[in-house]
């Protein structure tokens, strides 16, 4: 089972991100923010990475900059899902490293659609 | 004296600023009870959908597709907190400035409240209601490259 980790300081987005991946039959890990998601990264792998960009301790930029640095996360797919909808904070996402960006809210078939993009390309 | 002197303004800012965060505290904690819910809706179509009899699975994909609905509907709730969440700063950051002994200069009052900002509809609000300055015609500009709500770009 591929297994995703999810990282959003909002317990009802990651309820509703939770139940849209597993209805796919992902495996899904949470996280409540960056520093939570980077000590998990640490000791475990995942297949793909969701974050959220605004939460509180370490955002998901940073987040994405910093899992880069990581061996098992070099060539993992990262998204950033988020409200954010500016042309500056999603090329700064890019530079850091990020696979993609989504901007809330997400349609749950097209989400699957392009995990399942990136998942078989992997 | 005038009437705007007369009344503490600092003080009603504050209170209108954390009346707005019991508010998104108290929405987020019954909004979590209903994301369960739905949630449970998306899992029960997915396994209805996935059973052998033919009649359950086609109500399984009914279910399905209008938990994956209100689960699309329900986001709402995400940008509407992030949104009053960057209201109620702004109040604090008039509430300090009015507190200060020397008034910051409007032009960076303004700057930081709307860096803050995340969503096209912040900045376009804001830029809409201070057309007259410099600062806000730069916005404008800014918040015509935004990317749509829903979007998904894979780099």
């Amino acid at each position: 089972m591929r297994t995703i980790l999810t990282v959003d300081d909002s317990p009802s987005m990651r309820q509703m991100v939770r139940a849209t991946l597993e209805s796919a039959g992902y495996g899904v890990v949470e996280a409540t923010d960056g520093q939570e998601a980077l000590e998990f990264a640490r000791k475990e792998n995942v297949d793909l990475v969701i974050c959220d960009v605004n939460m509180p301790r370490m955002d998901g930029i940073t987040l994405v900059r910093e899992l880069r640095t990581l061996k098992g996360y070099r060539l993992t797919p990262l998204l950033l899902l988020t409200t954010e909808s500016s042309q500056d904070k999603k090329s700064e996402g890019k530079r850091a490293g990020a696979t993609g960006w989504i901007v809330k809210p997400f349609n749950p078939n097209q989400l699957l659609a392009a995990l399942d993009r990136l998942l078989s390309a992997a | 004296m005038t009437v705007a002197n007369a009344i503490p303004l600092p003080p009603l800012l504050e209170l209108t600023s954390n009346q707005l965060q019991a508010a998104v505290q108290n929405a987020s904690e019954e909004l979590e009870r209903l994301a369960g819910s739905v949630a449970a809706f998306v899992r029960l179509g997915a396994e209805m959908r996935a059973h052998p009899d033919p009649a359950i699975a086609a109500h399984g994909a009914r279910v399905a597709a209008e938990a994956e609905r209100a689960l699309f509907a329900m986001q709402f709730h995400d940008p509407l907190v992030q949104r009053l969440r960057h209201v109620s700063a702004a109040l604090g950051d008039l509430r300090e400035a009015l507190a200060a002994p020397t008034a910051p200069p409007m032009n960076l009052l303004l700057a930081v409240i709307r860096a803050r900002y995340t969503m096209e509809d912040e900045r376009r609000i804001f830029d809409m209601m201070l057309a007259q300055l410099p600062e806000a015609e730069r916005g404008i500009a800014e918040s015509a490259h935004d990317s749509p709500r829903g979007s998904i770009e894979l780099f």
